[in-house]
């Protein structure tokens, strides 16, 4: 099975900063890959480059065996990749089905406004969202937001799913809701990375974690190997959740 | 292109517009408000000067500071009045605003002072600076280096007095400054009104150089917003390199197209560095 | 579903067209004068809409539009060319120019897309003055007399702007419905996410700067035809560009309704009572755009406008933001 996604030696400078250093990793398809690292790491900016919002400054991008480094944002949402966005981004002004169909009609490519808005009903439905398709996007509360974003990124059909941070904010039933529906996404087949902060999360769900710190890849590895990495202990976790995880109680 | 003579005559101008667009950049970077009267403030300091020195015999030089006083109590008036109901609404919404006031005031001065064009005739002949390869009028260099020291005294007010200070801070991060305690919307109206002292002063000051109507008021407006675009926003270096880049660039294209075409040349650059700028010379490289 | 379908634009086009011709029929000079200025506000505000209304992008450059319009079409009729075709190449020639540059400016946010939109006006303005020979620089351009007598030529005039109008309005209704529609609503609310979800936020923003253009520069070539004599500031004049937005202002920025309705309360307070004002009337506007603005409701998103609400309550819009 060959790769989904393949980033190689991919570097962004911008204005003295170096927010990525000669990063490389590959995701196969159907992963659920969770991307750490604390604030400042260049979490974010790894998924600007792949979506196209900043051009790497060295290396390269391919998507599905296709080069995609350098294409034009709207032209990557168009091609199967998806992402939500750490402060979320609705259409304010319009209702959430509205904010859906315009996902389905663009990036989705679907062929006709009414097919568009079928498609939005169904990714509404998938996130829950179904009853309050005609409420106005500006008036939602916060994980309602977040669930549109989801929404929004799964009318577009990817088959790489990008999410920023999306569950911050959210009390203990809306994460789990979070986790379940990033569950059933994996099993139908679309891979997801996971930019997360929470380390609870990020080892009950994910299938291999890949850390970063000042723009460098430090660690790639399934769950249990990263947190007895002494690297990212070093930079991330601190001493402290080592020997928590040692005597059982993090 | 680049003859001593015209590098001379452009730095003159580009002092002279750095005094009338440090004001604008100061509105602009601070209140995020394009202040379309700014031109009618430059062109009302330049009538006072006129009526000062016809009537009471004060020449320009002279009188420059106390126009600014005079505007700097009319922006108090005009920021309370309008330009505080608007400020943080969407661009449409100020720019219109300020574009109605100003057509306002424009028709008002018309009314006033009619649109004839008026100089003024100074009391005394300053004669000539006569240097290798460059012939200067001295009250060009007078008025070139007082407009010069009210910028300077901008910068130094905004870098080194505590109200200064707290104008930069309001800029920076309006909601952090006013946790603090800072009366925003006081320090709002204060940036105006300073900046239409500097508007006044040295609208008294051109005076000196060029014929004064209502209908430069355009004209010196699109020349502020060009030096802050080239200059960067809300800083008082910004509008010297601005204003001197413009005076030189103006002078040579007033060589080499003709004075007719200064605006399309202006424009055309402005553009060009726009698109590989949006932030304009020294701002953001992009919106990003 | 929505109560607009009931009312619908085709309807007012109608009657749109029943009042022209009403007017011109029945009506002396005075009120075809008026109706076709009336048109001619419509054309461009309903034009002005596309880009400032429906983008979100406040554009200054009507006048720029219009007068590249009046003076394309005032050259090509003084050299023989039938008005119809005079003022299709007119808008062709203002969309292609519109588009050119689009590219341009459209990269430019707010302020930054204002003023150069500004701008442009006043270097078409400075290069109308001095190409003397093509212009007839700062001596204006003369446009020879159409045939007939006065209330005929007045009659087609009439036609003419309306129809420049009614295509706007009909340009309005068709792109709000398209992908194009959708697209430039979301570009206005939220550039970033636009692009996210794979609009392709460039392209749809240089056609809606495009399409806006157009009908600006029809409008311009009839205004050419009707007064017969143009002259630089007269078609680049700057309040060409600011009475549009106050009339979407007015009206909302509602797809067929506001700019019209705007352009209706615009000219009847300009017959009422700047018009009788001799000195100072332009002050006056002043007066107003800044009271209008200071007393404006709400924000802008959805852009109601001051009736808007009640056109919503009416049925007369959808409760669609701009639809």
């Amino acid at each position: 099975m060959s790769d989904l996604l393949t980033l190689e030696g991919v570097t962004h400078r911008f204005g003295g900063v170096v927010a990525a250093r000669d990063v490389s990793f590959s995701l196969r398809p159907g992963e659920i890959v969770g991307l750490i690292g604390p604030n400042g790491a260049g979490k974010t900016t790894l998924i600007n480059l792949v979506t196209g919002v900043i051009k790497p400054s060295a290396g390269a991008i391919h998507f599905e065996g296709q080069r995609i480094s350098g294409l034009p944002p709207h032209r990557i949402a168009r091609s199967g990749i998806a992402r939500t966005y750490q402060i979320v981004q609705p259409f304010p002004a319009m209702t959430v089905i509205e904010n859906v169909e315009a996902a389905a009609l663009f990036g989705g490519r679907a062929a006709s406004q009414a097919e568009a808005r079928r498609r939005a009903q169904e990714s509404l439905e998938t996130c829950g969202l179904g009853d309050i398709a005609e409420a106005n996007a500006g008036s939602l509360s916060l994980a309602q937001r977040k669930r549109l974003e989801f929404a929004k990124a799964l009318a577009l059909r990817p088959r790489l799913l990008l999410l920023d941070e999306v569950n911050a904010g959210l009390n203990a039933s809306e994460l789990d809701e979070a986790i379940a529906l990033t569950r059933r996404l994996a099993a139908q087949g679309v891979t997801i990375l996971l930019v997360e902060h929470l380390m609870r999360l990020v080892m009950q769900v994910c299938d291999r974690i890949l850390v970063l710190h000042q723009g460098a890849l430090i660690a790639d590895g399934p769950p249990a190997q990263i947190v007895e990495d002494d690297a990212v202990i070093a930079a991330y976790l601190g001493q402290r959740y080592q020997r928590q995880k040692r005597e059982g109680t993090s | 292109m680049f003859s001593a003579q015209i590098v001379a005559n452009g730095l003159i101008l580009g002092c002279l517009y750095a005094s009338i667009a440090a004001g604008f950049s100061l509105v602009w970077g601070v209140l995020n408000i394009i202040n379309l009267l700014h031109g009618s403030f430059i062109v009302l300091g330049a009538y006072l000067a006129f009526y000062a020195q016809r009537e009471l015999g004060i020449d320009p030089f002279a009188f420059a500071p106390l126009a600014g006083v005079a505007l700097f109590g009319l922006g108090l008036i005009v920021q309370k009045l309008a330009i505080n109901r608007v400020l943080g609404r969407p661009v449409l919404l100020t720019l219109t605003l300020t574009f109605g006031l100003n057509l306002a005031f424009g028709d008002a001065m018309i009314e006033a002072f009619s649109a004839d064009y008026r100089k003024v005739n100074l009391t005394h002949d300053f004669g000539l600076l006569t240097l290798p390869g460059v012939v200067l009028p001295l009250d060009r260099v007078a008025v070139a280096a007082e407009s010069l020291a009210i910028t300077a005294l901008l910068w130094l007010l905004l870098r080194f007095t505590k109200l200064g200070r707290t104008i930069v801070a309001v800029r920076m991060d309006g909601e952090a400054a006013s946790l603090m305690g800072v009366k925003t919307a006081g320090v709002f109206a204060l940036a105006f009104a300073i900046a239409a002292f500097t508007a006044g002063a040295s609208g008294a000051l051109l005076a000196v150089i060029f014929p004064i109507s209502p209908l430069m008021a355009a004209g010196y407006l699109g020349k502020s917003f060009v030096v802050c675009i080239l200059g960067g926003l809300g800083s008082v270096p910004g509008a010297i390199a601005g204003g001197l880049m413009l005076g030189l660039v103006e002078s040579a294209s007033s060589a080499v197209f003709g004075p007719a075409y200064t605006t399309t040349v202006s424009f055309v650059l402005l553009l060009l560095l726009l698109y590989v700028r949006p932030g304009g010379m020294f701002g953001r490289k992009s919106f990003a | 579903m929505n109560k607009s379908k009931v009312l619908g634009p085709w309807a007012l086009i109608v009657a749109l067209v029943l009042v022209a011709v009403g007017i011109a029929v029945d009506g002396g000079p005075y009120w075809i004068r008026l109706a076709t200025t009336f048109a001619m506000y419509g054309a461009l505000a309903l034009s002005w809409n596309i880009i400032g209304g429906m983008a979100g992008y406040p554009s200054f450059a009507s006048a720029a539009f219009f007068g590249l319009g009046a003076y394309t079409g005032g050259i090509l009729i003084t050299h023989g060319w039938p008005l119809a075709a005079a003022v299709l190449g007119a808008a062709v020639l203002t969309g292609a120019v519109a588009a050119l540059l689009g590219l341009l400016v459209l990269h430019l946010r707010g302020h930054y897309f204002a003023i150069a939109s500004l701008m442009i006006t006043e270097a078409f303005r400075e290069i109308a003055n001095n190409a003397g020979d093509l212009t007839g620089g700062g001596m204006g351009l003369t446009l020879p007399m159409a045939a007939g007598d006065a209330l005929s030529q007045a009659r087609l005039f009439l036609f003419a702007m309306a129809l420049c109008c009614v295509g706007a309005a009909v340009a309005c209704v068709l792109i709000s419905r398209a992908r194009l529609g959708v697209a430039l609503r979301c570009i206005a609310q939220n550039e970033a996410a636009a692009l996210t979800i794979g609009i392709d936020v460039r392209r749809a923003k240089n056609l809606a700067f495009a399409y806006s253009s157009c009908f600006a520069g029809a409008a311009g070539a009839v205004y050419a035809a009707w007064v017969g004599y143009i002259d630089p500031n007269d078609v680049f004049d700057i309040m060409l560009a600011v009475k549009p937005l106050v009339m979407v202002l007015l009206g909302g920025a509602a797809v067929w309704v506001g700019p019209l309705v705007g352009a209706l309360v615009f000219i009847a307070f300009e017959e009422l009572v700047w018009r009788n004002m001799l000195h100072f009337h332009s002050g006056l506007l002043g007066l107003f755009i800044a009271l209008l603005v200071i007393y404006f409701p709400g924000g802008l998103a959805g852009l109601s406008g001051w009736f808007g609400a009640r056109w919503r309550r009416l049925g007369l819009t959808s409760s669609r933001s701009v639809a």
